[in-house]
C-alpha cells in the first residue's frame, strides 16, 4: 500500500498492534526512542526500510518512526506480506527462511553456554585450583558459570558428578569443597576428551604385562638411561618378559624420551600420569 | 541434477554463488570450524544450503559430497536475479536487510566470543604453573571454556602483550607478570558477579596518594621486618603535595586506603605497604580503563 504522509505523521510506533514494514520511497523519516524522551536515534533515507524484524521475526518494535518531511511510503503489512510470500517461487521462500533461521541461531548462540561438555569444562576449571584449598561451592559455581555461560543448574549437576567421583570433596561445613588432586581432574578431562572422540584411552588399554612394567618403571630412578635392547634386557633380568609388540607399544605411550646416541630415558611425568590413571580408574570411569 | 555416490557437489570456498535443495538421497558436508577442526553435517531430502552464497556472494561454507546417488536442485545466480526482477522492489530490500542482519549477527557473535573469552584466558594464564606455555596448550585448555578460533586467541594474547603481561615468542607465551594477571582476572570477576566496581579499582585521589607513596618509598623507604615498606608521614605528605598539584594529605583522603588495607598505619609518623602489591594495583588502574577499548577494537 503506497501512502503519502505529511511531516510530523507517526508511521509506526511500539504501541501499534499490527506489525508492518515501512519502505520509504521519497522524503525522510526519523526513529525516536520513547525510552529516551523521544530522542532522535537515526534518520531513514529514501530506499531504506524499517520493521522487517517486527514483521518477519515478531521482534518488538523499539522506536517511533515519524516523517520529518512530506513523504511517500510503502506499507507492507502481514496480509500483504503473506500474499506476496505465497506467490514467491518455493526456492526463494526457502532462501528467506534459511537466512532468517541462520540469523536466529547466531543470535541464540551468543547467549548459549560456550562449551558442549559442562563436566569436562568444570573439571578443567577445578584443576586450576590449589590442592585441598577450601573453596566456597557457591562462588565456585558462579565463577564457572560466568566464564562459560553454563546455566547454574547444569553446573550444579556437573559438580555433583565430580563429587560422586570423589574428585571434589564437600566439607562438613556444608558450604565449602576441596580438590584433593587437581592433577587427577586434568587426567579426567583427557579421558572425557577421548570418549568424545570415540577413541580408546591408552591408560585403560594396557595389557597386564604393560601394567606390571609401568608399576616397576615408576619405582626406578628417573635418571635411568639405556638403549632399546638394554631396556628389554633389563626387563628380562627383572622377570618382566615383554614381547616386541609390547615394547614397541610402550614407546608410543611416551614413557621414554629419546636422548643422544639412541638412548632412552624415563619420562617420569608421563609414567606418573599413567600410574595415577590406573590407581584412580574407578573414579575416572565413575564406578566408585 | 543427479550427483553420483562419492561425487563432490561443491568445495568449501567455491564462488559458484548457488543455492542447493536436496531432492533425494543424502550428502555429507565437511567444513573447518573456528578451531580449524574438521566438522561434518548430513543433508537429507528437503535440506538446503548455499543461501548466503546465492544472495550475498559469500564463498561456499561446506565441501559437499554425495553419500549415495542423489538428486539436487541448483538455483544459480542468474535465476535468482530474474526472480528478483519479477518481484516488487521492496522484496529486494527485504532480502538485503536480512543478509545485512545476518552479517551484523555474525559480527556481534565474533565480538561477544572475543570479549567473553578474555577472562577465561586470564584465568588460565594466572594459574598456570609454568612461565612459558606452548600456544597449543593454551588453545587446548581454552577449548573447555570457549570455541574461539586460534587467530582470535592470538589477538587476545597480543592485547596482554601490549600491557606487558605476557610476551609472545614463536610458539610460546611467556608469562611476565602473573600476580597482575590474577588481579586483573579477580577485578573482572568481581565486576561480573557483584555487578559493581571491584575494590581494586581506585579513585584518582587514591591513585595519586599511592603513586606518591611509591615515589617516597623509592627515595626514603625503609624495609620493615614483616616485608612492608614504610614511609614517614612527612615524606608522604611532601610527595603527595608535588604529585597532587599542591593538595594536602589529609586523614580523610587516606582513610579509604587504610580501610582497603593498601596502606597500614605503622605509627603516628609512618605508613607502610606491600610494595609489590601497590605497584601491581597502580599498573592495574593504568591498564583497566584501556581494556574495554582494546577488546572492542579486537
Amino acid at each position: 500500500m503506497r501512502l503519502c504522509v505529511k511531516a510530523g505523521f507517526v508511521v509506526s510506533s511500539p504501541q501499534d498492534e499490527d506489525k508492518k514494514i515501512i519502505l520509504l520511497n521519497e522524503g525522510e523519516l526519523v526513529a525516536l526512542d520513547p525510552k529516551a524522551n523521544n530522542k532522535v536515534v537515526f534518520k531513514i533515507l529514501p530506499g531504506n526500510l524499517v520493521g522487517v524484524g517486527a514483521l518477519l521475526e515478531r521482534e518488538p518494535v523499539r522506536y517511533i518512526f515519524q516523517a520529518t518531511k512530506d513523504s511517500f511510503i510503502t506499507v507492507i503489512n502481514d496480509e500483504c506480506m503473506e500474499s506476496e510470500l505465497k506467490s514467491l517461487p518455493v526456492w526463494l521462500l526457502a532462501v528467506i527462511k534459511a537466512i532468517s533461521a541462520r540469523t536466529r541461531r547466531i543470535n541464540e548462540s551468543i547467549h548459549a553456554a560456550k562449551t558442549d561438555n559442562p563436566l569436562a569444562s568444570l573439571a578443567t576449571f577445578c584443576k586450576f585450583h590449589n590442592k585441598d584449598e577450601h573453596l566456597q561451592a557457591q562462588a565456585l559455581l558462579q565463577e564457572f558459570s560466568w566464564l562459560t555461560k553454563t546455566p547454574i543448574p547444569t553446573a550444579i549437576e556437573a559438580l555433583k558428578t565430580l563429587v560422586r567421583r570423589k574428585m571434589v570433596v564437600p566439607q562438613s561445613d556444608g558450604v565449602t569443597v576441596t580438590i584433593p588432586s587437581p592433577k587427577l581432574l586434568g587426567i579426567f578431562t583427557d579421558y572425557l576428551k577421548t570418549l568424545e572422540q570415540e577413541k580408546p584411552w591408552l591408560p585403560f588399554k594396557l595389557t597386564l604385562q604393560q601394567k606390571r612394567v609401568l608399576v616397576w618403571l615408576s619405582t626406578l630412578d628417573p635418571s635411568t638411561v639405556k638403549d632399546g635392547s638394554g631396556w628389554i634386557r633389563f626387563f628380562k633380568e627383572h622377570h618382566l618378559e615383554t614381547t616386541v609388540s609390547d615394547w614397541l607399544e610402550m614407546q608410543t605411550f611416551g614413557w621414554f624420551t629419546e636422548k643422544e646416541n639412541h638412548l632412552l630415558a624415563l619420562d617420569a611425568d608421563k609414567i606418573n600420569y599413567f600410574v595415577t590413571a590406573l590407581k584412580y580408574e574407578q573414579n575416572i570411569k565413575g564406578t566408585v | 541434477m543427479v550427483i553420483r555416490e562419492n561425487e563432490f557437489l561443491c568445495l568449501q570456498g567455491d564462488r559458484r554463488h548457488a543455492f542447493y535443495i536436496v531432492k533425494t538421497g543424502s550428502f555429507i558436508a565437511t567444513f573447518k570450524d573456528e578451531q580449524n577442526e574438521v566438522q561434518t553435517l548430513n543433508f537429507g531430502p528437503g535440506s538446503t544450503f548455499g543461501e548466503l552464497s546465492l544472495v550475498d556472494g559469500e564463498p561456499m561454507e561446506y565441501t559437499i559430497q554425495a553419500e549415495e546417488d542423489s538428486e539436487v536442485e541448483i538455483i544459480e545466480q542468474a535465476t535468482f536475479r530474474e526472480a528478483m526482477d519479477a518481484e516488487p522492489i521492496w522484496m529486494k530490500s527485504i532480502l538485503s536487510f536480512l543478509t545485512q542482519r545476518n552479517r551484523i549477527a555474525k559480527e556481534n557473535k565474533r565480538k561477544s566470543d572475543f570479549i567473553t573469552t578474555f577472562p577465561s584466558l586470564l584465568f588460565i594464564l594466572s594459574r598456570y604453573s609454568e612461565k612459558n606455555i606452548n600456544l597449543d596448550v593454551i588453545k587446548n585448555e581454552l577449548r573447555h571454556f570457549s570455541d574461539l578460533s586460534s587467530i582470535e586467541i592470538y589477538k587476545l594474547l597480543l592485547i596482554l602483550q601490549d600491557f606487558k603481561l605476557v610476551r609472545l615468542q614463536a610458539e610460546y607465551a611467556s608469562i611476565e607478570n602473573q600476580p597482575l594477571l590474577k588481579t586483573l582476572y579477580e577485578t573482572l570477576c568481581y565486576r561480573a558477579i557483584h555487578k559493581s566496581v571491584s575494590p581494586n579499582i581506585l579513585s584518582l585521589t587514591e591513585q595519586a596518594i599511592l603513586t606518591a607513596f611509591v615515589k617516597a618509598a623509592c627515595d626514603k623507604g625503609e624495609l620493615q621486618a614483616d616485608g612492608l615498606v614504610a614511609v614517614t608521614t612527612e615524606a608522604l605528605a611532601a610527595q603527595t603535595k608535588i604529585s597532587m598539584h599542591g593538595m594536602s594529605l589529609t586523614p580523610r583522603n587516606i582513610e579509604s586506603l587504610l580501610q582497603k588495607q593498601l596502606l597500614v598505619a605503622i605509627s603516628d609518623e609512618k605508613y607502610g605497604a606491600n610494595f609489590d602489591r601497590l605497584l601491581n594495583l597502580l599498573e592495574l588502574n593504568r591498564i583497566y580503563p584501556q581494556l574495554d577499548k582494546k577488546l572492542l577494537g579486537g
